[in-house]
């Protein structure tokens, strides 16, 4: 009977090491997983005189996303009813480049963070 | 227009001109009281650009944009612009430089242009005082000087 018990408590602690060995390998594939994700993803940020989309930080969207796409979303939260002839732009230390915003940001050569800049372009002069 | 509804559609606008905006364009921010913007456009390698946009009687009347020095006096002289948004004037009711685009009272009033009115782009989101003054902004990222 005392053997039983022994034997018993025994199992209880292998399988309590287990567990706790089986938890932390979960907590580990979860890392990876963000951290793979995250490699597949960019930070944005767009910013227009009717507000910025998001509010305050950015949005985490995937590399391969078109821009278009965030810029639609920008769109509706801001309120702005006509979009035509407006360009996306970066500010880069060269100066200012404007983006093709049907392609996606990796193609556009944006990596890791992106602030955008969205409003109509120039007039034409008179 | 009613002098407090014209501010008050002023001060929707205005309340988004923020400090993280003008630092994402290199805006520098003056003055950002009804009626008056007074603001710099800088960026790498360029003379700051400073004008006002006089929004009195907004949005009845386009804003009224003034050319400027740093120091805010009137521009007399303009940097090479290949857009065309840059006139140098004289305009016929100021006398000096002035905006030659959809959205400026000084285009909208200039006799080659008065056919053109301001009520056919009025109310559009390109002509918010916010989209007038990108328009003007991205004009003068394509200059140099």
């Amino acid at each position: 009977m005392s053997s039983d018990l022994e034997k018993a408590e025994k199992d209880l602690k292998k399988a309590e090491r287990d567990l706790e060995k089986a938890a932390k390998e979960v907590a580990d594939a979860e890392k990876e997983i963000e951290a793979a994700k995250k490699k597949e993803e960019i930070e944005v940020s767009i910013s227009t005189t009717a507000g910025f989309y998001p509010a305050e930080g950015f949005n985490s969207v995937p590399k391969k996303q078109a821009i278009e796409h965030e810029l639609h979303k920008a769109k509706h939260a801001l309120n702005i009813k006509d979009v035509t002839g407006w360009i996306a732009t970066v500010m880069l230390a060269g100066g200012k480049r404007t983006l093709d915003t049907s392609k996606s940001y990796a193609e556009n050569g944006l990596t890791e963070k992106a602030e955008i800049d969205w409003g109509p372009s120039e007039g034409g002069g008179g | 227009m009613h002098p407090a509804a014209s501010q008050a559609f002023f001060e929707e606008e205005a309340k988004h001109f923020s400090p993280a905006l003008c630092a994402r364009r290199g805006w520098t921010m003056h003055t950002l009281q009804y009626p008056i913007i007074n603001i710099s456009f800088t960026a790498p390698c360029r003379t700051p650009l400073r004008l006002t946009f006089r929004c009195d009687n907004w949005n009845d009347l386009p804003p009224s944009i003034r050319l400027e020095n740093l120091d805010g006096t009137p521009l007399q002289n303009l940097k090479p612009n290949p857009t065309g948004v840059f006139h140098a004037g004289p305009h016929n009711l100021t006398n000096l430089p002035f905006v030659c685009m959809r959205g400026s009272r000084e285009y909208h009033t200039h006799p080659s242009h008065v056919t053109d009115l301001w009520e056919a782009v009025r109310g559009g989101s390109s002509y918010t005082i916010g989209g007038i003054m990108t328009q003007v902004w991205n004009a003068w990222l394509k200059g140099t000087g």
